[in-house]
């Protein structure tokens, strides 16, 4: 009789025990450890860090009801928020994929269009006479824009974007700038082109030799009988964006001028020169308006002395306002002019949009 | 009266087999939750990724199969208690681990650093040589301003070493000393076009 009654007690027993929810747990524990390989940190979903929060919580409760003695137990709570939380880290792959793709997507081409830019307008920038602080923007932009790269291989794409999106800013500011910059200078553009366009029919008229200078082109071209005979590489004063106001601005003229000196040996300190007229009646009027309206110094200078001379060849723009070329082009320049040649210096002969878009 | 105590006997010879039989291995446990939280402490999730994330995952594990355990009624917490031990020692590799691979491409960023000083203590004696006088000086200029932004920018990469973040510190100097290396070869240009233009 006793022996019936430990085996009824222990039968009992053994059928009031709950079932543990073990299975469900370890199903929701690889689950979500599955996901957790396959996404990459910088994506994880709401919903991955939901099921962790589900599991977190079920393994409390588990632990909870553990302590409560057998006949009470009840894991039914957790068995439900176990099976939640493998339903939610399934689906997380798939939502932090959608996310990734997309944000991998905006990054390439965000990086490819400012290595476009930035490449673009290195050549606009190293050309062109900007301030320091334009200059260290877009220096800093570059910088960053290599560091974005550099984060990016490391995987680490929110720190990339991030870096892409300060180099941007910096980049695009710069760039702004420069073309504010260029815009301005280029509302002369219909100015050059008429004045190149004459002279080079009076050229072809009177059957006689002239020099065109194109500031942003950086030649120095003659023309005979209207047309074009030679060329040359030239470099100008480092101020040359715009014409010139005074002495000491480190600008080239701009404006009809002619040749008033040949100079050679012991005359010049430059192989060759030749001496033009600078300052024109237009710019004596340009230099007297800027002192009058507070634009140039009272005590400044409007200058002379303006040559196209030799020992260019340097590969920036260095004069005090002259014109360089390499001694060889300077030879063969000095043989085809005379006193009297007409010598037309314009900012620029190709339109603006061209230019950006060499 | 003999009927009574007889009732009772079962009860009185279950319950102990209840009661008793595993005690939960929380010391072991709350080692191996400190020895994981040291992993991270280490920064084994950024340095070491994969083996941070198996590691957490090891120690959910056994979690797991010690509530599996006291749900039962015989309970035996000794493969658990050897799965914690285990814990331990893994949680331990892995913070090494990190150490080691911080300490690795920390050396990196120093070693790359130390070579960009050098690029631009040569860029800087570069510049002293270049040609004086309006002839270098418009292109010095622009040079000039470029070496400055990378001056500021080890200054940055200086202080996220300092600071331990060494992954973007990393990202950083490699960056500076692309550019440092692109000034260098533009400023020996610069110095060769002029000297060559001189003989």
């Amino acid at each position: 009789m006793v022996l019936t009654a430990l085996l009824g007690a222990g039968l009992a027993i053994y059928l009031s025990i709950p079932e543990s929810p073990a299975s469900e747990i370890e199903q929701a524990r690889s689950t979500i450890q599955e996901a957790k390989k396959n996404i990459h940190s910088d994506f994880v979903p709401p919903s991955l860090h939901e099921a962790e929060l589900l599991y977190d919580t079920a393994m409390s409760k588990w632990k909870k009801e553990n302590e409560r003695f057998f006949l009470f137990r009840n894991y039914d709570t957790i068995v439900v928020l176990a099976r939640k939380s493998k339903e939610l880290a399934m689906d997380s792959p798939r939502l932090a994929s959608l996310h990734h793709d997309d944000f991998a997507e905006n990054l390439a081409v965000d990086l490819e269009e400012l290595g476009v830019l930035s490449k673009k307008h290195q050549w606009l920038i190293s050309k062109l006479p900007i301030d320091k602080r334009t200059s260290n923007l877009f220096a800093r932009g570059t910088i960053e824009l290599a560091e974005a790269y550099q984060a990016l291989n490391r995987g680490q794409m929110k720190e990339s974007r991030r870096i892409v999106d300060d180099a941007r800013k910096n980049l695009e500011q710069s760039v702004h700038k420069t073309l504010d910059l260029l815009e301005n200078y280029f509302e002369s553009f219909p100015v050059w082109e008429k004045t190149a366009r004459e002279a080079i029919n009076q050229s072809a008229r009177s059957r006689s030799t002239m020099i065109l200078v194109d500031k942003m082109a950086a030649r120095c071209e003659v023309y005979s009988k209207g047309k074009l005979v030679a060329g040359f590489d030239a470099e100008f004063g480092p101020n040359w964006i715009g014409t010139k106001h005074y002495s000491g601005d480190d600008a080239t003229p701009e404006g009809v001028y002619k040749v008033t000196k040949k100079k050679e040996g012991r005359n010049t300190k430059y192989y060759k020169a030749l001496l033009i007229d600078y300052p024109n009646p237009s710019d004596k009027v340009r230099f007297n308006e800027g002192i009058r309206e507070g634009r140039i110094a009272r005590n400044a200078k409007i200058g002379g002395l303006i040559e196209i001379h030799g020992h260019g060849g340097k590969g920036t723009h260095w004069t005090n306002g002259c014109v360089a070329l390499l001694d060889s082009d300077m030879a063969r320049l000095y043989s085809l002019v005379s006193i009297n040649t007409p010598v037309i210096i314009v900012g620029s002969l190709t339109p603006l949009d061209k230019i950006i878009n060499q | 009266m003999k009927i009574n105590r007889l009732a009772i006997l079962p009860v009185l010879v279950i319950f102990p087999l209840l009661t008793s039989c595993g005690k939960v291995p929380q010391a072991e446990i709350d080692a191996a939750t400190v020895a994981v939280e040291n992993a991270k402490t280490a920064q084994a999730d950024l340095y070491v990724q994969a083996e941070f994330m198996a590691l957490q995952d090891s120690l959910s594990a056994v979690m797991a199969a010690i509530e599996t355990e006291k749900s039962k009624l015989f309970k035996s917490f000794k493969d658990e208690t050897e799965k914690l031990t285990a814990v331990v020692t893994l949680a331990g590799q892995v913070a090494a681990n990190a150490q080691m691979r911080k300490q690795e491409m920390k050396a990196e960023a120093e070693t790359i650093l130390a070579a960009l000083m050098n690029v631009m203590t040569e860029n800087e004696a570069l510049l002293v040589k270049a040609p004086k006088g309006k002839e270098g000086r418009a292109a010095l200029e622009a040079i000039k301003g470029d070496l400055d932004v990378i001056t500021s920018g080890i200054a940055d990469a200086q202080a996220l070493l300092a600071s331990d973040d060494v992954i973007n510190a990393l990202n950083k100097v490699q960056a500076l000393k692309d550019k440092a290396d692109a000034i260098n070869v533009e400023l020996t240009g610069v110095i060769e076009k002029y000297s060559a233009r001189r003989k």
